[in-house]
């Protein structure tokens, strides 16, 4: 595929040369001190940019290619997903450690940040096209919203509970019910991240993942739009502003309207290039307008990319350029998210992971059980949605960003960022392993030619997966260039 | 190298699209209004959407001013250029702020009273910079070819003879005549005791006025699709040239210096440091990048960004010349690694994203105040440039026995200026307190017009020349790429020879 690769890095450095000079018809001109006091200031500021970005890039380089060389040979062997070390990176580089703190300037990364998150809700929402909606079944949104809701509102019920009972430290109701809520969103958000891994080892039949990958797609833009009513509902504004409801309404109209817009300006026979170009220009000014409008980016970009993939005639060419960037651009949120991560106290931040994780799976089994009711589902599909992924990392860089200073108890924030984060470790090491065994057990996949393939790859250091032109297919057979063996 | 042949050459439907997207930029222009009417919420925590805004404002607006320039016939980035002066803070203050009052309006309403791109927003989105000039650099010193060069080194080293003989010594007179030697035509704020002192500043002016721009050239190179002897030998010397502009402008420096007494280091130890630290480390790297393509190979987008920023820091730090320095990386890849091709390809997907930017940026940097004060020094000065290069270019093209299209319209190429003009300028501007500001000023004002009106005149004389592919038969591609045009089988050659015969076999091939 003809990747457009270039937006990978968001590169920033090097010295703001040509400052402004006074005219001569303004009379005297800028002496030579003050020219050289500036000059030097200017060197010195983007001395210090530059290092940054060169600290910054070469981290990242470095951490792609060994995702790209050890850890991706680790995540298909182990099956896992990673990010863990990405996010670790992100605080080594950040401003908790002053030694390295070459990501130390975070005024810098935020715009950063917000475009990356802003790049996953688009993506998001550009995978809720007419199309997928006319291949989604009922049994697609039974998935989607029980599970989400419960494990969403149990998580958000009992952290509310345990955070008003001042048991992680003082906290006013408002402050436990913003860390609440963002918890109880992020408990509710899957991923279908562990499907795509399957699928790049195995030959995966049946109609279980794709029901079961699209109900996570789904139900990550009904997360996103929840989680923008939380922000709304949450966001403090000056008295006399807007109230929660309305400035909900705003974001969906803002992110309709630009969608609207931008239809229009991505033609279907735009070049590739020029694609990426616009969408680049797109999410950078709608997530600078929704920041701008103190409103959640997450959401605008959502609405933003429904409509934009659907009134767009170029929708499902737009959908795989954001696509062919998803993994560079997950890269720098958690990166990004590493950096804001700042230690919490570990016992309150322990028992939250153990706690949310608890609720999480509580909420989900229950959400399958009785989606399994009166159907032919099986009442086990919560083992196929422990992953959380990007857009959970998304919305909790947005929590950060956005309520990290303004709600009173910032420990509060910090313990609810380190469970999110925390989780988002655990459940993706999991969950694909947890995936794998529900697809065995409905018959989807093949034990034995997974065992096969395991065995296969366990011996074989210097290849990840099969020999080159072997596929498996859905009921156990190796088959070379298409024909069984 | 691919070409995206399926792509309509930019006019027909283009011009609907354009339009269409024009009034798409206009109804951006209210939300951006109304939204800055709001400004009060414009700040959560620690982040300020300002600039934010302002890019993707700008990506969007300049992509779409580039393609209505196209629909013009005028080179994209005539059209960002255009788009950042507009929405820079030059419009905003010598013009719109004017406008304003003699309409008996109030002031312009945010953010077009300080400029979309104003001078905060500016700083904010400058490292695009570094990334912009190296790429160029990398895909100059690439397309360096040794066998182009070593059949056309001679017309090369005349006609930058020619060029440099006419530029240097008019603009030199120049800048000794308006140094106050002849009060009525002196330039406010440029007292010279002596006109021998002014002989130092005119050499840092004439030096100046001697760059040319190889981003600037391969942009038109790109979206003309062109190839032909004319367009890589303007390419090949513009590259070749920079080496000369460098050691001619610290030479200037230092005989300004001594002649207006001022203290100054060693010419040598400059010139060791900037040009030979420049041209050392970009063999380093380049031999670096070599063997990475030859033994590791993967990942290159993030290899080259990584590489670009690193061996920005280590030039910072050990004074070396950045541009000669990637100039070297290029040419040491594009000629001595086999997988250099797929290096450069790297480099040409960032081309649109990267032009639109640093030219929008380039643009939003012009200061029409400045302009307007010195319009006429820097008139004449663009002027004299004109003809100097007129001049010495087709001289030196007819005596290094160039073929015909080189010797009518390779001069054309020769008078766009940008990037390295600009760090040149900003660098006299610093030099011998109101000496160096009233001279950068004008050398400024000069250059904003150069940049205007060279593109535009290099396309022409692509056309002229019957070298674009459009001219050819071939479709072209509408997005600028940063280097030139692959060609596949059956299509005329990729380095067009400087040598006549050359050339005249493959205009035989091609007829």
């Amino acid at each position: 595929m003809s990747t457009p690769s270039y937006m990978r890095p968001i590169a920033w450095s090097a010295a703001f040369a040509f400052a402004p000079a006074r005219t001569l018809a303004q009379g005297p001109l800028v002496p030579e001190a003050a020219l050289a006091q500036r000059a030097a200031a200017t060197e010195a500021m983007g001395r210090v940019s530059t290092l940054t970005i060169v600290v910054g890039i070469l981290a990242v380089g470095f951490c792609y290619l060994v995702a790209n060389t050890i850890v991706e040979r680790f995540q298909r062997r182990f099956l896992v997903l990673a990010g863990v070390e990405y996010l670790l990176l992100g605080y080594l580089l950040g401003p908790e450690v002053p030694q390295l703190n070459a990501l130390g300037d975070l005024s810098s990364l935020l715009p950063v940040l917000a475009l990356a998150a802003g790049w996953v809700g688009l993506l998001r929402g550009t995978q809720f096209d007419p199309r997928e909606l006319r291949a989604s079944t009922r049994a697609t949104w039974s998935i989607a919203l029980l599970q989400q809701a419960l494990a969403g509102t149990l998580t958000g019920a009992v952290f509310y509970l345990l955070l008003s009972s001042r048991w992680m430290g003082e906290m006013t109701p408002h402050a436990a019910g913003v860390c609440a809520s963002v918890l109880g969103c992020c408990a509710a958000a899957s991923s279908a991240a562990p499907f795509e891994l399957l699928s790049r080892r195995y030959q995966v039949a049946g109609s279980l993942a794709p029901l079961l990958s699209r109900a996570a797609r789904f139900g990550d833009v009904i997360i996103i739009l929840v989680f923008s009513v939380v922000f709304a509902a949450f966001q403090e504004t000056s008295p006399g502003a807007r109230g929660a409801f309305e400035g909900w309404l705003i974001t969906l109209g803002l992110g309709a309207g630009l969608g609207t817009l931008f239809a229009t300006f991505l033609g279907a026979d735009e070049s590739e290039k020029g694609r990426f170009l616009a969408l680049v220009g797109i999410i950078t000014f709608a997530s600078g307008a929704a920041y701008f409008l103190r409103l959640n980016s997450l959401a605008v970009n959502v609405v933003l990319g429904i409509l934009l993939v659907s009134l767009s005639k170029g929708g499902r060419r737009i959908r795989a350029t954001l696509l062919s960037t998803e993994k560079p651009m997950a890269l720098v949120l958690l990166i990004l998210a590493g950096t804001l991560w700042k230690p919490s106290p570990w016992l309150p931040t322990l028992v939250g992971i153990a706690v949310f994780i608890g609720l999480r799976v509580t909420g989900k089994w229950l959400g399958s059980r009785m989606s399994a009711l009166g159907s032919e589902l099986r009442p086990d599909l919560y083992r196929g949605l422990f992953a959380q992924g990007s857009v959970t990392v998304a919305m909790a860089v947005s929590f950060r960003l956005g309520f990290g200073q303004s709600v009173a108890a910032t420990t509060a924030i910090d313990i609810a960022y380190s469970v999110i984060l925390g989780s988002v470790i655990l459940n993706d090491l999991v969950a694909p392993r947890m995936l794998r065994a529900l697809l065995v057990d409905a018959g989807d996949l093949d034990r034995d030619l997974a065992d096969r393939v395991d065995a296969h790859q366990d011996g074989d250091d210097d290849d990840d997966g099969p020999p080159h032109g072997t596929r498996y297919d859905a009921v156990g057979h190796a088959s070379t260039l298409g024909t069984r063996v | 190298m691919s070409r995206a042949s399926s792509i309509p050459p930019p006019n027909g439907p283009h011009e609907g699209r354009a339009s269409r997207k024009l009034a798409i930029v206009v109804a951006l222009v209210v939300v951006l209004v109304f939204l800055h009417q709001r400004a009060d919420m414009a700040r959560m925590g620690e982040l300020d959407p300002t600039g934010m805004l302002a890019l993707g404002f700008v990506v969007l607006g300049s992509y779409t001013i580039g393609q209505l320039a196209a629909v013009l016939r005028l080179p994209h980035i005539t059209g960002y250029l255009l788009a950042g002066l507009f929405f820079g803070p030059s419009v905003a203050h010598a013009i719109a702020a004017q406008t304003a009052s003699w309409l008996g309006m109030g002031p312009l309403p945010a953010p077009f009273d300080r400029g979309v791109l104003n001078a905060s927003v500016i700083e904010q989105l400058s490292p695009f910079d570094t990334l912009a000039i190296a790429l160029i650099a990398i895909s100059a010193g690439g397309e360096l070819k040794l066998a182009a060069l070593r059949d056309g080194l001679r017309v090369i080293l005349c006609m930058i003879a020619g060029k440099y003989t006419l530029v240097m010594g008019s603009v030199t007179v120049m800048v000794v005549l308006i140094s106050g030697s002849i009060p009525a035509i002196a330039l406010p704020g440029l007292e010279v005791g002596s006109p021998l002192a002014a002989v130092g500043l005119g050499i840092v002016v004439a030096a100046v006025a001697f760059s040319a721009s190889p981003a600037a050239t391969l942009a038109v190179i790109s979206e003309t699709g062109a190839k032909g002897p004319m367009s890589r030998a303007v390419l090949n010397t513009i590259v070749f040239e920079d080496v000369l502009v460098i050691v001619t402008f610290v030479v200037g420096k230092f005989l300004a210096a001594t002649l207006l007494g001022a203290e100054t280091e060693s010419v040598g130890t400059y010139l060791a440091q900037h040009v030979g630290g420049g041209v050392g480390i970009g063999l380093v790297l380049g031999l670096g990048v070599v063997l990475y393509l030859r033994f590791v190979g993967k990942e290159l987008m993030l290899f080259l960004v990584g590489v670009i920023y690193t061996a920005t820091l280590a030039a910072e730090q050990l004074h070396a010349d950045k541009l000669l320095m990637f100039l070297t990386l290029g040419f040491i890849v594009g000629n001595f690694s086999k997988a250099g091709e797929q290096l450069i390809e790297k480099v040409e997907q960032l081309a649109l994203p990267t032009y639109v930017v640093f030219f929008t940026i380039a643009g939003a940097r012009m200061h029409i105040d400045q302009l307007q004060a010195t319009l006429p020094f820097a008139l004449t000065l663009c002027g004299l440039r004109f003809l100097s290069i007129f001049i010495g270019a087709k001289t030196g093209a007819r005596v290094g026995g160039a073929p015909n299209t080189v010797v009518r319209y390779a001069w054309l190429g020769f008078v766009a200026q940008a990037g390295v003009s600009l760090a040149l300028a900003n660098q006299l501007m610093g030099l011998h307190g109101s000496r160096g500001a009233a001279l950068g000023t004008m050398v400024m004002g000069a250059i904003a017009l150069n940049e205007l009106v060279g593109p535009v005149l290099f396309k022409l004389a692509i056309g002229l020349a019957g070298e674009g592919q459009a001219d050819n038969g071939f479709p072209v591609d509408a997005s600028p790429r940063l280097s030139l045009p692959d060609t596949g089988s059956g299509s005329p050659p990729r380095s067009g020879s400087l040598d006549p015969r050359a050339a005249d076999a493959g205009q035989e091939r091609e007829a």
